[in-house]
């Protein structure tokens, strides 16, 4: 029986985390949460997550730091890590790809687009 | 309030104490503006030369002569950007330029609104409101696809402040702090269709909610100004329930209409004048919800 594919979704937004996990969890996706960068890398060290979403904008630690953060763990190198920000300049998101983010999606995000893409980015991994 | 919104928001009315311009001036201080009432066109040129950044101008002909040099273009030569409202019998035109005609027939209540119209135009141009319109529309419709109009105005003093409310601020080149608030029956119901498996709704779902909607909106117009070429920065969403904040420049309102709900938002944009000085540093934006690989 396969198991299902557990992702990490770091947002300081409750109502955004819970609009992420239906949409993910009706995908058959496991879905668990954190509300900012610190929380995120606390629970990245305690379970192997098959991709991370990232929010860009929080407090404490910023998602970009989070970022290259996760990316010095060992289970993380080559983790797809999904930014979904408000930010739609190419200048942030270059920085994100620098930090090491995988994708960029600017909100609103289109759900559908978002499972379909995560999908096909699990797949070829 | 005209102390604390500053010379830029002080309108003048040149008519006499009983005069149909100078029948709107109690309304127009409901805009928190100063406004001077002058019963001649000579002290009104003298003021605007004292105080050369005035928000708007309204001028009852009446008291022109025809020897007299046009009022409304002795303002606009100190300030050619200064919007002002022409009153009065439109015979006595002759060549000179105003912004705005209108007749004496015109009802008070008319008169205030193409005031208040003129007002927010000099605050808040139409396109930066048709970008808040579209930023705001952008932002609800990931929370609820109800959402069917926005209506701006400009905020008036004493006006009822939202029952639940979240801020946020913007800084950088431009300043300013968006307010989004509602009854906390209008946010429930809004909140109960995004999530119709919910058991029950908190006071913080619902401030989260209006965090998220702030985030969206002003990161929406943070992008439009990056577009422009003007670098700014974002807050963290607050919960403010007790605040009317006030700022240099008059609030704008925009009243949105979600289904049988109402948000509202209360903007105020400061430092404006980085915008126009921008254009060169114009810059590309990304399409929301589509998946970029980095």
């Amino acid at each position: 029986m396969k198991h299902a594919q557990r992702i990490l979704v770091v947002d300081d937004s409750a109502t955004v985390r819970r609009q992420t996990r239906e949409a993910l969890e009706q995908a058959g996706f496991e879905v668990e949460e954190a509300g900012e960068g610190i929380e995120g890398l606390w629970r990245a060290r305690q379970t192997r997550f098959a991709l991370v979403m990232v929010d860009v904008h929080m407090p404490k630690m910023d998602g970009i730091a989070m970022i290259r953060e996760l990316r010095a763990l060992p289970w993380y190198k080559s983790t797809p890590v999904f930014v979904l920000t408000t930010d739609s300049s190419l200048d942030r998101a270059e920085e994100g790809k620098q930090a090491g983010a995988t994708a960029w999606m600017v909100k609103p995000p289109n759900y559908d687009v978002l499972v379909r893409g995560i999908r096909k980015m699990l797949d070829s991994t | 309030m005209a102390d604390a919104l500053g010379d830029s928001a002080t309108i003048v009315l040149v008519d006499q104490a009983d005069g149909p311009v100078a029948a709107i001036a109690r309304e127009l201080k409901t805009y928190g503006m100063g406004v001077v009432l002058v019963p001649e066109p000579a002290a009104a040129l003298e003021f605007a030369q004292a105080r050369p950044k005035l928000a708007l101008a309204i001028v009852n002909r009446a008291l022109e002569t025809e020897a007299a040099t046009s009022i409304a273009a002795a303002l606009r030569a100190i300030d050619e950007t200064l919007p002002v409202i022409h009153f009065g019998p439109t015979s006595r035109l002759g060549g000179s330029m105003y912004s705005i005609v209108v007749p004496p027939s015109l009802s008070s209540a008319d008169l205030l609104e193409l005031a208040e119209s003129s007002l927010r135009r000099r605050f808040y141009a139409d396109d930066l409101v048709e970008t808040l319109i579209n930023c705001t529309a952008a932002a609800l419709s990931g929370f609820d696809n109800e959402v069917t109009a926005a209506r701006p105005s400009l905020r008036r003093v004493g006006s009822d402040r939202a029952q639940i409310q979240s801020a946020i601020s913007l800084g950088g080149e431009v300043t300013g702090w968006l307010l989004v608030g509602g009854s906390e029956e209008h946010l429930r119901r809004i909140y109960q269709r995004m999530f119709p498996r919910s058991d029950s709704t908190t006071r913080a779902d619902i401030v989260d909610l209006l965090g998220e909607i702030g985030n969206r909106t002003l990161g929406g117009i943070k992008n439009q100004l990056h577009q422009m070429g003007v670098e700014s920065t974002l807050g963290v969403p607050s919960h403010a329930d007790d605040a009317r904040p006030i700022g240099s420049v008059p609030v704008l309102i925009l009243t949105v209409e979600a289904g049988a709900e109402r948000i509202s938002m209360e903007f105020c944009l400061e430092h404006i004048e980085a915008i126009g000085a921008s254009t060169e540093r114009a810059q590309r934006l990304l399409d929301s919800g589509r998946i970029i690989l980095l």
